[in-house]
């Protein structure tokens, strides 16, 4: 039984490293805090409702589409909202509640047009593969696999690839990196697509699973934010890592208690964290906290 | 000789890159300040010496080694609290002045003020009579001190209530040496107080400081500017290589060959 | 005309909210996401003072208010110590923590099902507050009392060595002012007084549960605030107007409930964003965040 839980755990896991990894894509480089991402992983679920549910193309197209769809949004949020500010020399404080009012915007506008209750993608019931007791339904699986594969493609691509070595450059020093030639404008864009991506990707992998409403954003957000800082900032290996300890920690706190107390204990972790130790598991730079 | 009243031993401050290992800013320095006299710091741009500031100000740790201390009047700087210093007596201006844009230049001055009584919520809410009478105090010795520093027909003295963020640079740069005057200090550092600012006001700022030096205060400062530093400074230390090179009279310093190489023109 | 006396008294609670809300996040430039965590103590204290102690108005008000600063001493004392992004999730975390307690408490909050009838509160033992009509003057005596409190602290000195921590935190330190302490004392004058809103919202509405006091209301708090006006006393009273009179303009013009309800969020987002595009120190405030 608490095997079960503990994979289950992982598998969710995967999901917040990939949530988590796009989150931190923008604030490791940019220092945003980009709240309005937890409205990029519930759209990209009401994309697919849309394109599949609603105009009834293939799955595999939808699914496509919506991820495409919810990147471009992304860039939006960045050229309309996030660029202005910073031409202006907006604080810190001022992007975080102008990314909150965009949020804000968002959710209640689907809340609108699609209304507040859920929305299933899929009405039959899930396949499953077991083990003796241990299930592990097809959605699931297409979460750990996608999310982790898509994980892996990008540690290659951040380790080999100039967008990489871009990322890096910007990620320690902006100043610097401008001053050596980077076109600061452009990466953002790349940037914002890329964190779109992986947001989309959560979104997608589990809005077929358990369906949608416009609620479901900040919860997972906040998940993806308490990933971070438990693995470390700095490094996005360290998200990745925090994403997984998160999973199996709510996993074995629902088996040990119950699932009431699970946003407690995983805010407590958080506190716990900033207090002692807040540069995460994999601490990287002394950051001033 | 008079007991030096500021006396740094054996600091070092060290950077650790992942590319180029440890780069110390300060190795192994020591340095003694002489009371009431203006000393000033020297030496090429990067070599530590706003670092060495901010250890004194505590807003800078220094690398631990066993031997390190900052003695000031006898007491170790290095275990105080960062807001302290204040209180025993060490004022500080800042590259840039660093003064309240949102706050007027009386209000600049008040917050300044040696005493923070009122600057709570019970002393402004219940003790209304000490509060007041504490308020005009400062009111009268802010406006008492901008008077005694600046023309008649100064902004300082025509507009008090103006927003100290509509000040030009070099006024701000005065108004944070106006501000030095309302605390209580027996030790003043300035770093590059004349950085920045028209050379026009350079005999003003140099007015101020040596008048802080009448009222008893030691002045310890940074600056490029070696005109400057010939006109007020009463000893000059000289930094090189994350240390003190030479020091001494002013003229002994400065007339140094290896000094004038450094500053080869801007002498 | 019962109904426009309720809509005031609202508006009294509200203005208490921001007015005590802009002392953190206008004056003193601290983002906190955990007001309603505060409002929240202070209503569940307030419906013990009153049906477990049996205290009269005063006594219990002040229970209320003092029990819920000192433990915004407490939490404060740990939030402090954190900058910027670092604070805010260092509330955000305490929010959820507190209503999870109070969600899932049930022994003591009785959780989700609420504690109804919360008894008027008695003025010298036999005065009681039972009618709308007294409620009103109640609720006005004591927003006007916050609001002169509030008003002296902003023009004080303790208003204005605020206001030059924000300006400058090093160069107020420079000046041996104690910072820690300045933002410790803030954030529970502000929890207090948030508590005081409790207290007028536990006895007015009679019933209380965790619901009211959320995240989302801990956001609305301070979108309240920033839409406003941050730094001064008219832009958060008129923030408290602004949001208590929205959605009866919305009501009364006809709109179904459920587009109401969504349509003043994305108002409330609307404006957040472009004041901050525009005019970041709100509608009627005087401070930039």
């Amino acid at each position: 039984m608490l095997i079960q839980f503990l994979i289950n755990g992982i598998i969710l896991g995967a999901i917040y490293s990939s949530l988590a990894l796009g989150f931190s894509l923008v604030y490791n480089t940019t220092k945003i805090f980009h709240i309005a991402y937890a409205v990029l992983y519930m759209i990209a679920g009401y994309f697919l409702y849309t394109f599949f549910n609603q105009l009834g193309l293939s799955f595999i197209i939808a699914t496509f589409l919506s991820i495409l769809s919810t990147v471009f949004i992304s860039i939006i949020i960045e050229l309309v909202v996030y660029r202005t500010l910073i031409k202006k020399n907006a604080s810190l404080n001022v992007l975080l509640i102008s990314s909150l009012g965009v949020m804000i915007i968002i959710i209640n506008s689907i809340a609108l047009f699609y209304g507040n209750e859920t929305k299933i993608i899929h009405n039959d019931i899930a396949k499953s593969i077991r083990f003796n007791d241990i299930i592990i339904t097809y959605p699931q699986l297409h979460q750990v696999f996608f999310s982790s594969f898509f994980l892996i493609l990008f540690f290659i691509l951040n380790k080999y690839a100039r967008l990489g070595i871009k990322i890096r450059a910007l990620s320690n020093d902006a100043e610097l990196a401008k001053v050596q030639g980077l076109d600061i404008p452009k990466m953002r864009i790349k940037l914002f697509a890329l964190s779109g991506f992986f947001a989309a990707l959560s979104g997608v992998l589990v809005a077929q699973d358990i369906g949608i409403d416009p609620y479901i954003g900040l919860p997972m957000l906040l998940n993806a934010v308490v990933a971070v800082i438990i693995g470390g900032l700095g490094r996005f290996s360290a998200t990745v890592l925090g994403g997984f300890i998160l999973g199996i920690l709510q996993a074995l706190v629902i088996w040990e208690f119950s699932a009431n107390w699970q946003e407690a204990i995983t805010f407590g972790v958080l506190i716990l964290f900033l207090i002692f130790r807040p540069q995460g598991i994999l601490g990287n730079k002394t950051r001033e906290v | 000789m008079t007991k030096p009243i500021l006396d740094i031993q054996h600091i070092s401050k060290s950077f650790h890159s992942k590319t180029t290992g440890n780069n110390y800013v300060l190795k192994d320095f020591n340095l003694t300040i002489p009371t009431n006299k203006i000393t000033a710091l020297i030496g090429g741009n990067g070599t530590g010496k706003t670092t060495l500031f901010n250890i004194i100000s505590r807003l800078v740790p220094a690398d631990k080694t066993i031997t390190k201390k900052i003695l000031f009047q006898g007491k170790n700087l290095l275990k105080q609290q960062p807001n302290n210093l204040a209180s025993l007596g060490i004022g500080r201006l800042f590259q840039d002045a660093h003064i309240f844009p949102n706050l007027s230049i009386l209000d600049n001055m008040c917050v300044a003020s040696d005493t923070s009584f009122g600057e709570n919520p019970f002393d402004s809410l219940l003790f209304t009579k000490k509060s007041k009478k504490t308020e005009k105090t400062k009111t009268a010795k802010a406006i008492q001190i901008l008077s005694d520093l600046f023309t008649n027909e100064s902004i300082f003295v025509q507009n008090p209530n103006l927003l100290a963020g509509k000040l030009s640079y070099g006024q701000q740069r005065l108004l944070g040496l106006a501000r030095l005057s309302m605390g209580n200090y027996s030790l003043i550092l300035l770093d590059e107080p004349t950085a920045g600012v028209h050379t026009q006001l350079n005999d003003k700022i140099a007015e101020i400081v040596v008048l802080l030096k009448k009222q008893g205060k030691t002045i310890f400062l940074i600056e490029h500017n070696m005109a400057f530093v010939r006109k007020i400074a009463d000893y000059v230390a000289f930094m090189a290589n994350h240390n003190i090179f030479i020091q001494g009279e002013p003229n002994d310093v400065l007339n140094n060959k290896q000094v004038q190489q450094h500053y080869l023109g801007i002498l | 005309m019962e109904y426009i006396i309720h809509i005031l008294i609202i508006i009294n609670i509200y203005i208490v909210l921001t007015v005590s809300a802009n002392l953190l996040v206008g004056l003193a430039n601290l983002l906190s996401l955990g007001q309603a965590a505060f409002y929240g103590i202070g209503a569940y204290l307030t419906a013990l003072a009153l049906m477990q102690f049996g205290l009269p108005l005063i006594p219990a008000l002040l229970f209320s208010m003092l029990i819920t600063g000192l433990i915004a001493f407490l939490l404060g004392y740990i939030s402090i110590k954190f900058e910027g992004d670092y604070f805010v999730l260092a509330t955000l975390g305490f929010q959820i923590i507190i209503y999870s307690i109070l969600y899932n408490w049930i022994t003591v909050t009785k959780g989700p099902y609420g504690i109804p009838g919360i008894p008027a509160p008695k003025l010298l033992n036999s005065f009681k507050i039972d009618s709308i009509y007294l409620f009103l003057i109640l609720s006005s005596i004591l927003m006007g009392i916050t609001v002169s409190i509030f008003y002296k602290l902003i023009h004080s000195p303790f208003g204005r060595v605020l206001k030059a921590m924000k300006d400058d935190k090093i160069a107020l330190i420079s000046l041996g002012r104690n910072v820690t302490r300045l933002k410790i004392i803030t954030f529970v004058l502000a929890a207090s007084f948030a508590a005081l809103s409790g207290f007028l919202y536990a006895t007015y509405i009679s019933y209380i549960d965790p619901t009211s006091f959320n995240l989302d209301e801990s956001i609305f708090i301070v979108s309240a605030v920033l839409i406003g006006g941050t730094g001064n006393l008219k832009g958060p009273i008129l923030g408290a107007v602004f949001v208590v009179i929205l959605p009866e303009i919305l009501r009364f013009v006809g709109l179904p409930d459920s587009i109401a309800a969504n349509l003043r969020m994305i108002i409330y987002g609307l404006s957040l964003v472009l004041l901050m595009l525009y005019r970041p120190q709100g509608i009627a405030g005087t401070n930039k965040i």
